[in-house]
């Protein structure tokens, strides 16, 4: 039988690391975060598959090189459709971020980090970008969606939908840059 | 001696202003923690590393205190003074936290743009020069090069794109927050100090920026004067509005607590 103190603060178990980092997240492990998850391991498993298919260096760049030109078009796409959804639930129904919004920025965010790590991938195997600002857009997409992430699941202030509208545009607008100074930009 | 000019002279004395009234800023914001105090300690002290490359740069020639300079003082010194305004004035939501965000953004992304990825040329830089005189291509009116510049006519909307826009829109903000408080305390005929601090900061926070406009024009002679005066100016405004001594404060508050017995 459990006594007083054992239910008190400094009785109770910590947080495993997971979970403090859900907390700061403000995640749910729910089915939209399950789903997140699943469809970016998914979508790692593939992509390493696909390119250690490759017989040889050249093959794995042109298939690293067909992720890379796929995940911007796919990455505007999305941060155009969130934008929309963030402006119609933020400015027109006045509401709040709800866990279904936050999981799938999270998992754009994801894939955006995987976008940049192919990037990376891509220059340390000697490929080079229409212009060389490319690198820096390439990680002002990486950082956009965190950086008004963290003004969101930190705000005081609800409902908190803008931080959201500001980091879809900031995100759109820098793919776009992105897209214009890689190889498209030659 | 070719180094002790007066733009030398002027860079130092700006740099020395806002070294300190940085230093002040940050010192009260590590005290009070409020956000404001924050972005204008930053503002400062990138207004400190702007004039300090300024004065460096006067005497050797270094490729990073150009970055430095430029990315500091063309780029990020009026968006950050502009920023702690922002907070004071604007508390609906999270609209100032995400406009820093936004900020912070622009200058991860920026200053190793301007580093590493925007060419300059050293055979431009002259020791003890006027920087603004020979940091870009100078043509004629027929867009004739004249004289080469450090940063060449190819970074034209490179880097140097963000520098009217976040000049612009930190002006504004600094600026036209200033003369609104001023407007502000006016009316409620309150704190006087203030009304005449922020007077300064406005004046303060349009001097750089009209000598900026002034190169733009063609005439980069105003430039350093401009810092100079504007830096000692948002300091004194500063030092009025947030050091008013106490029977200044609230006069209408006053008028009513004397008032309240006759009306008992």
């Amino acid at each position: 039988m459990a006594t007083k103190s054992d239910s008190s603060p400094e009785h109770r178990p910590a947080p495993g690391l997971t979970r403090q980092i859900m907390t700061a997240l403000r995640l749910e492990w729910d089915i939209s975060a399950r789903l997140g998850a699943a469809i970016f391991g998914l979508a790692l498993l593939t992509l390493l598959i696909s390119v250690a298919a490759q017989g040889s260096t050249g093959d794995r760049y042109a298939a690293l090189r067909e992720w890379h030109y796929w995940l911007s078009r796919i990455g505007l796409a999305a941060a155009a459709i969130m934008l929309g959804l963030a402006v119609r639930i933020g400015l027109a129904l006045h509401g709040d971020v709800t866990p279904w919004f936050r999981s799938i920025t999270y998992t754009i965010a994801a894939f955006m980090l995987l976008q940049g790590a192919i990037g990376g991938v891509m220059s340390l195997m000697g490929g080079r970008a229409g212009q060389e600002v490319h690198l820096i857009y390439g990680y002002g997409v990486v950082l956009s969606l965190p950086f008004f992430a963290f003004v969101e699941v930190t705000a005081k202030k609800r409902p908190a939908m803008g931080s959201y509208i500001w980091g879809f545009t900031m995100l759109a607008a820098i793919i776009v840059r992105c897209i214009t100074t890689g190889p498209a930009g030659m | 001696m070719n180094w002790l000019t007066f733009p030398f002279i002027l860079s130092v004395i700006t740099a020395a202003t806002t070294g300190i009234f940085a230093f002040i800023v940050l010192r009260r914001w590590w005290e009070k923690r409020r956000p404001h105090l924050l972005a204008w300690g930053i503002g400062l002290a990138l207004y400190f590393l702007g004039t300090l490359s300024q004065v460096i740069l006067s005497l050797v020639w270094s490729p990073f205190f150009f970055a430095l300079w430029y990315w500091a003082g063309a780029i990020m010194v009026a968006p950050w003074l502009g920023q702690g305004t922002i907070y004071l004035l604007v508390r609906r939501g999270s609209i100032a936290r995400n406009i820093q965000m936004a900020l912070i953004l622009v200058a991860v992304m920026t200053f190793p743009w301007t580093l590493w990825f925007t060419e300059f040329d050293s055979s431009a830089w002259v020791r003890g020069a006027d920087m603004t005189e020979i940091y870009k291509d100078r043509t004629d009116r027929d867009g004739n090069l004249v004289v080469n510049g450090i940063m060449q006519e190819e970074t034209r909307g490179t880097v140097r794109f963000f520098s009217p826009i976040m000049n612009t829109w930190g002006t504004l903000a600094l600026v036209g927050g200033a003369l609104y408080s001023a407007r502000l305390f006016r009316r409620k005929q309150i704190m006087r100090n203030r009304v005449i601090g922020n007077w300064l900061i406005a004046a303060g926070g349009l001097l750089p920026a009209l000598g900026g406009l002034l190169i733009r024009f063609g005439d980069p002679s105003w430039k350093y004067l401009g810092e100079m005066a504007g830096a000692i100016l948002i300091f004194i405004g500063f030092w009025l509005a947030t050091n008013a001594p106490e029977d200044a404060r609230a006069p209408a508050r006053r008028r009513e607590m004397t008032r309240a017995p006759e009306k008992g």
